[in-house]
């Protein structure tokens, strides 16, 4: 048996020989480096709070752009909800999107889905929507209503006169600084002068109206409707375009009935309706022959068309036949037109439209193609 | 740190103190430069000869050192400052290592085996000196770390207790046992020499 050895001089002597040596050059020259980097310590405290705040600037622009309005109202802060514009339709660079507190307002020429409303509007045009409504605050707004769901509310369009509620149809409004009218294309519309008092508008009519605020003789009482919540500014105070309804109306009115909505207070008749045969020349008149208008409405239709929805993309053509086309424009709707009406209607409808087109262009750009369907048809 | 190294040290620190520069990066390499060795020779100790090992820990305790800017303008014993982070530091890294290389957290992690053995391990135990060293790192860490502190740098069980956080009684314990396991392995351990 080995004899027992002297373990703590053994270590002091195997310690001072590990005090011998050094830290490699690399970890000498990292520590090094580090205890550099403490020479300015403010400086580098400095930039790491400008890198906070970049940080903090960067997600703020990405809450406000991506998080839907709904969320951020109760915030304060609203936000341009992208999703609220129709699928394949571009917004044009001239529809000016500003933010309310209760709400969102499109001023200009836009092409929006809110809700199951399609809307387009004019230039002059601002419209405005709430949690719950639309509004027309000026200029002109042509509006497709998808069919309300039955026991579902209504889709409430406020207007200077009252309010519009609506359950699927197709119109338009037009809101001056004095008065404004709407006309419906199809469907049926209720306008509510008051709480109290309704009227029912016929396709082809056209109500109109002088604006609550501006004619407190005609309408004392400041119009609410049905669901008075969400009443905003009406056109009043917005007054800047004026479509010229009085030089029109009274042209009109010599040749076409007029129906009077008495007001409940007795007053100066504030409405009027006007029948179709005079309520279609206006819509003549202000249609807009805007090739980008044209061009974001086939748009919509291919859309419409790509996810099945025959019969609401004919239904946008016809609104877009109702205007004045240039014939190039006019073209492209009747073939779009027919191109949907294969799927939805038989051979004959379609062997009609397609003869028919060929007979309105028959130089046109579609002509080929519009023959060969022909042929494969094997219309008569 | 041998005992009188450690008392001539702090006496040092008073004069050396006087020529401690203002600017703190001056301060701090200064520091480093004065302070380094000490540092890494007891992190290579505790580390059985690792010398990485070390390294991590010297970088550690300067790093600790940024962060204690009390330390640079105090007058007390920097040596005792650095004595003590050193040694805390070592102690909770080889813990920290036992607690990865125990089983359950092994098979948790999915780890495969470590072995405590490296080539600077291996290189040291050739001879008489190395198997003595080594035969004190196989110690459990808090028993090594008193030996280490009572028999090669000369602290008593007071100052060992305070500088691990322990109570003397504990101290004394731990050296009871690490004395009884060196005894069992065959070593003499010879307070007289001590």
């Amino acid at each position: 048996m080995p004899p027992p050895r002297h373990l703590i001089a053994l270590v002091r002597e195997r310690d001072d020989q590990l005090r011998k040596e050094s830290p490699s050059l690399a970890a000498d020259f990292r520590i090094r480096r580090l205890l550099r980097g403490a020479e300015h310590p403010a400086s580098k405290s400095k930039n790491s709070r400008w890198a906070m705040f970049c940080v903090a600037f960067a997600m703020l622009i990405t809450l406000i752009v991506a998080v839907p309005n709904d969320w951020l109202r109760p915030l304060g802060l609203t936000a341009r909800d992208a999703g609220d514009f129709a699928t394949g339709s571009s917004r044009p660079a001239d529809c000016t999107i500003r933010s309310l507190r209760d709400g969102d307002a499109f001023i200009g020429p836009c092409t929006l889905q809110l809700g199951t409303a399609a809307v387009r509007t004019d230039a002059q045009a601002e419209v405005r929507r709430t949690a719950t409504d639309l509004e027309v605050v000026r200029g002109r707004a042509w509006f497709d209503v998808a069919p309300v769901a039955p026991g579902a509310a209504p889709v409430r369009v406020h207007v200077g006169g009252g309010v519009i509620e609506v359950v699927g149809t197709r119109f338009m409004i037009e809101q001056g600084p004095s008065e404004g009218s709407v006309h419906l294309l199809e469907g049926k519309i209720r306008f509510w002068a008051n709480e109290r008092d309704s009227i029912e508008i016929r396709p082809g009519q056209r109500l109109r109206w002088s604006n609550v605020d501006s004619t407190p003789a005609a309408a004392p009482a400041k119009a609410k409707g049905p669901a008075p919540s969400a009443v905003g500014p009406t056109a009043g105070d917005a007054g800047a375009v004026a479509p010229d309804l009085n030089a029109t109306t009274a042209a009109r009115t010599k040749s076409a009935p007029v129906a009077h909505l008495p007001r409940s207070d007795g007053g100066t008749p504030a409405l009027a309706i006007e029948a179709e045969s005079s309520a279609r020349e206006p819509a003549r008149e202000t249609a807009m022959t805007d090739q980008s208008v044209v061009d974001e409405t086939v748009e919509r239709v291919m859309t419409l068309r790509a996810s099945g929805r025959y019969r609401e993309a004919l239904t946008r053509l016809e609104m877009l036949q109702e205007r004045e086309l240039d014939p190039r424009a006019a073209e492209a709707v009747s073939f779009e037109e027919g191109n949907i009406l294969e799927h939805v209607e038989e051979p004959a409808t379609v062997c009609g439209h397609w003869k028919g087109h060929v007979q309105r262009f028959p130089a046109g750009r579609y002509r080929a193609i519009v023959d060969a369907k022909i042929v494969r048809l094997a219309c008569p | 740190m041998s005992s009188t190294e450690v008392a001539t040290s702090e006496k040092a620190d008073g004069a050396a103190c006087r020529d401690q520069p203002r600017d703190t990066a001056a301060n701090l390499s200064w520091l480093y430069d004065r302070y380094r060795q000490d540092v890494f020779h007891l992190a290579l100790r505790y580390g059985r000869g690792n010398t990485a090992w070390a390294e991590d820990v010297t970088q550690d305790v300067f790093v600790q050192l940024l962060r204690a800017p009390k330390v640079l303008a105090a007058e007390e014993s920097l040596s005792g400052w650095f004595y003590r982070v050193t040694t805390n530091r070592c102690f909770n890294k080889l813990r920290h290592e036992a607690l990865r290389r125990s089983l359950p957290v092994r098979w948790l992690l999915g780890a495969p085996h470590e072995s405590a053995r490296t080539p600077e391990t291996d290189a040291m135990a050739r001879d008489e000196l190395s198997h003595a060293f080594e035969a004190v790192s196989a110690l459990p860490t808090k028993e090594r770390l008193a030996f280490f502190m009572h028999h090669v740098d000369g602290k008593d069980q007071i100052e060992i207790a305070q500088i691990l956080g322990h109570s003397k009684g504990y101290i004394s314990k731990l050296l009871k046992r690490a004395h009884e396991r060196l005894t069992r392995a065959g070593w003499k351990v010879d307070h007289a020499s001590s």
